[in-house]
């Protein structure tokens, strides 16, 4: 066990906490700019690549979205502006997912095991993962303007994770140290990433729908953008990556426990939050549209998912199977 | 994934309700007024069974019955449970004395096997069946189905393109086809628009009709019919399985006999005195602890580590090691090492030297630093039986400031703390458990100054028990390991339906279903004048059509777009050799 490259790891930790405010900070400031001018649409940063040059959209808006460019009526100088403030949100996030990743890979070599053995552990993963699958699909999605409250989020996270949960690099007990360590929590943490993003965005969506918050977004959302389709984008990915958390720890608990499924209450409440976002699918089809319904159960199924991973690993009162496992 | 009332047909019986409907409704008067509210049929018990079983498998039912099974769900982890930890459910009911019988007998602390939440689970288990079996019906039908005619105003569809090109309209319909359902190997169209098996068909001359996305409902119903096979496999799984749990010192064993276990349970249609039959003896049992001065990590278990022997009929005796996560398969049983503690060996004389007693006893271990708690009970003493009740220290504290404590789970300092009664053990015979005295027959030992009378023995120390009873003796220390033997049928069938559920999933939510309608219509050669779309004066000549291309996706698909604008790009590119060729 290499207990300098721990300390690397906390360093690398540290220093994303300190790169996280100043992205918050600017990205705020480009939704600003944004909001200053006339209500025309975001100007896109140049896009990665092309989409359809010569195909109409028709249809209802919002209903299919499609990233047309919408012309800002904002002076080029202004539009300039908004464009280096939106790149330096963004950079600096990149800056702050890479610092994240370094900090969970550190840690794991320092272990010399998969780093998900303990609430800070989980909570630097959760944090990585939220901002390395924003980073991965930013600049395609022209998600900027989200680059808010993604920053906000793992900031939040990094800080409860250096300030409440931090723990030495250490070794596992029996019981973790098994090859499913890997698979299991890693599934469950990359799935919180898509998740959470899914959740932003229904945020987003169901604020849209009500018309006075719907004339302001308009300014800092792209034309077009269809935020419900985004969001179920990342929602179909985390329910599957869900699914297959469920399933690799029922294999490891037959390994480890004796028995598939006991009814934990890490276990029972793994199955809520996959049975809610399954409730929130079902939710979207009853309609034959999307309904703002199927929006509040994605949320409460977020909420399922934070409780999961904080109430129930911390709670005295959820003691059961897995509790060696929280702090 | 989830199952919604297909676009392509009506709901079935809905055409026979209207015209039942139709006919009993009474003919409107001829003159002006309102007309009468028209009288329905009365339903028979027929008719509601048809209504409730209507209702039961819809879509939104099957959407109460999910958020209904996720709030019968949370109560089980927020409530102890018997079947995790019982001593909690005594402890809840003890700090409760109103509130939790009536929680007990609303079976809140056995709600997983609880009459009210395997009604949720079974009606949603049914709900889905009701669903599943009409949509596996309409999907094979579908199968053999053609794609459907293009509609008559194929700019009302979501993504529509019209464009000319210097094609002839066969040529035109050539090239899409060939995009689309390529008769050679390889991609014509990039990625999205890549071919996931277009089925193409022309029902008229000029038009095109391409479907794709059969995977998309076949992977749905792959994932509910696997969720019931799941479902399936564990009612199988609980009816057939059963477990025992026995506490092995070293060098003993235990066989899979109902006496030799320590406990068993077995599922409602096992048969106790039909296991399969092997014995295991444990020969030693390696267990460390962290070591590092001043880590965190100080007195956390590094390895847990059981070394056997497994008997069985008509086999060679094998040696085998269980470890956690690590359990051993014997006779379509499972043995998993799930706890260890510390046995000391204890001898008990009597005032002549006769060995009343001498067993490797185990003592149960209470915290992280195993200090332990036992019962020594010396049947074979006369005329009164002596039990001997205390503490196993693996390293005790030596301060005692409070009470017998260990510092440290390994045997670095044993000591063992016991106090001594005498009397009856079994009084009434009633039936008791090996690790609690009772002393309601017994009185203690003291020593002579009053106080209970209490031997604090380090290994190979001997105590004179009070009165001339006899001796104690702590030989030495041995650990027992903690075993489980567990009979899980239909696991695989289990695991084999979680994985087929997870593979149906992918496939439901991430093959895209589209249908793509392409109508072509030739230009009419104008006398004079007319510009071809390439600025040459346009001449009999040149071929030249107008293509439509329209297409439509029936589930959230973002990438509908780009794959008609793959498809533009593809006729076009084809119509560039011919622009070429007309110059």
């Amino acid at each position: 066990m290499r207990s300098d490259l721990g300390g690397y790891a906390l360093l690398a930790v540290y220093a994303a906490i300190l790169v996280l405010p100043v992205a918050f900070v600017a990205a705020s400031l480009y939704l600003a700019a944004l909001a200053r001018t006339e209500p025309a649409g975001a100007t896109p940063l140049p896009p990665a690549r092309t989409h359809a040059r010569t195909v109409t959209v028709r249809g209802r808006p919002g209903r299919l979205g499609h990233g047309s460019e919408a012309a800002s009526s904002a002076a080029p100088e202004v539009r300039r502006r908004q464009r280096r403030l939106g790149a330096t949100a963004l950079n600096l996030t990149y800056l702050a997912a890479a610092l994240l990743t370094a900090a969970v890979v550190l840690r794991g070599l320092s272990e010399g095991r998969p780093p998900n053995g303990n609430m800070f552990e989980f909570s630097i993963a959760a944090a990585a993962s939220i901002s390395l699958v924003y980073s991965a699909l930013a600049r395609r999605r022209q998600w900027v303007w989200l680059a808010a409250p993604v920053t906000g989020a793992t900031l939040l996270i990094s800080m409860a994770a250096v300030l409440l949960w931090y723990t030495p690099p250490g070794r596992l007990m029996p019981a973790l140290q098994s090859y499913w360590l890997g698979i299991h929590v890693s599934i469950a943490i990359i799935a919180v990433g898509f998740l959470t993003l899914g959740a932003a965005l229904t945020t987003l969506h169901l604020l849209n729908q009500r018309p006075r918050v719907a004339a302001g977004l308009r300014r800092l959302v792209p034309a077009g953008a269809d935020l419900e389709t985004q969001a179920y984008t990342m929602h179909i990915v985390g329910f599957i990556l869900w699914t297959f958390t469920l399933i690799s720890g029922a294999l490891w608990a037959e390994k480890a426990w004796g028995a598939y499924w006991q009814w934990d209450p890490k276990e029972v409440s793994t199955l809520v939050v996959w049975l809610i976002y399954a409730a929130h699918l079902h939710a979207r089809l009853t309609a034959g549209r999307p309904t703002t319904r199927a929006g509040y159960l994605a949320l409460a199924g977020f909420l399922a998912l934070v409780l999961n991973f904080t109430a129930v690993n911390l709670s005295a009162s959820f003691a059961g199977l897995h509790n060696y496992s929280g702090l | 994934m989830p199952l919604n009332p297909s676009d392509d047909s009506p709901p079935p019986d809905a055409a026979t309700t209207t015209e039942t409907e139709a006919a009993e409704r009474p003919h409107r008067s001829a003159g002006p007024g309102p007309a009468p509210d028209p009288t329905l049929p009365p339903l028979g018990p027929i008719g509601w069974l048809r209504w409730a079983w209507r209702s039961l498998t819809t879509m939104r039912t099957a959407l109460i019955l999910l958020l209904l099974l996720v709030a019968a769900t949370i109560p089980g982890s927020i409530l102890p449970q018997r079947t995790v930890d019982p001593s909690r459910v005594l402890a809840y009911l003890a700090a409760h004395p109103t509130a939790g019988p009536w929680l007990d007998r609303l079976g809140f602390f056995h709600l997983y096997s609880s009459v009210w939440f395997s009604a949720v689970y079974l009606l949603l288990m049914i709900s889905l069946t009701g669903c599943i079996l009409p949509r596996t019906r309409q999907y094979l039908r579908t199968l053999r189905s053609t794609p459907p005619r293009p509609p008559r105003r194929l700019d009302r569809l979501p993504v529509f393109v019209q464009f000319t090109a210097s094609l002839t309209p066969a040529q035109a319909l050539t090239s899409a086809r060939e995009a689309l359902a390529p008769t050679r190997r390889g991609r014509t169209l990039r990625w999205p628009a890549r071919a996931y098996g277009y089925r193409v068909h022309a029902h008229t001359p000029t038009t095109l009709s391409a479907e794709n996305g059969r995977l998309r409902e076949a992977g749905n119903l792959l994932f509910h019919i696997s969720i019931l096979v799941v479902v399936l496999g564990v009612a199988i799984g609980h009816l057939w399985q059963w477990r025992a749990d026995v506490i092995v010192p070293e060098g003993q064993g235990f066989t899979t006999t109902a006496t030799s276990l320590d406990t068993l349970n077995p599922g409602p249609l096992v048969d106790p005195g039909h296991l399969p039959a092997f014995a295991l003896r444990v020969n030693s049992m390696a267990v460390s602890f962290d070591t590092t001065p001043g880590s965190a990590q100080l007195g956390q278990p590094r390895q847990f580590a059981a070394d056997v022997t497994v008997s069985q009929a008509g086999t060679a005796d094998r040696a085998a090691r269980i470890t956690v996560n690590h359990p051993l398969g014997i006779a379509g049983t499972e043995v998993y090492l799930l706890g260890n503690g510390y046995a000391p060996v204890i001898t008990v004389r009597d005032a002549r030297g006769a060995i009343l007693y001498q067993d490797a006893t185990p003592f149960l271990p209470q915290d992280a630093a195993y200090t332990s708690t036992g019962v020594v009970k010396v049947v074979a003493a006369t005329p009164r039986q002596i039990g001997l009740a205390g503490f196993f220290l693996p390293t005790a504290d030596p301060t005692f400031s409070s009470g017998p404590t260990s510092l440290f789970p390994a045997t670095i300092d044993p000591e063992l703390i016991l106090t001594g009664w005498t009397g009856t053990l079994f009084p009434g015979n009633r039936p008791q458990s090996v690790y609690r005295l009772d002393t309601s027959a017994m009185t203690q030992l003291t020593s002579p100054d009053g106080s209970p009378a209490v031997a604090r023995l380090r290994p190979g120390e001997t105590y004179r028990l009070p009165g001339g009873l006899g001796s104690v003796t702590f030989d030495r220390v041995v650990r027992w390991a903690g075993l489980s033997v567990r009979h899980t049928p239909a696991k695989t069938l289990t695991m084999a339906a979680a994985i087929s559920a997870a593979l149906g999933l992918i496939l439901s939510l991430l093959v895209p279903r589209r249908r793509i309608f392409i109508e072509v219509t030739e230009h009419r050669p104008e006398p004079e004048g007319r510009r071809g779309h390439h600025g040459a004066p346009a001449t009999a000549t040149l071929p030249g059509c107008t293509v439509t291309l329209a297409a439509t996706a029936t589930s959230t698909d973002p990438h509908l777009a780009r794959v008609l604008d793959r498809l533009h790009t593809h006729l076009i590119s084809t119509a560039r050799p011919s622009k070429e060729s007309a110059r």
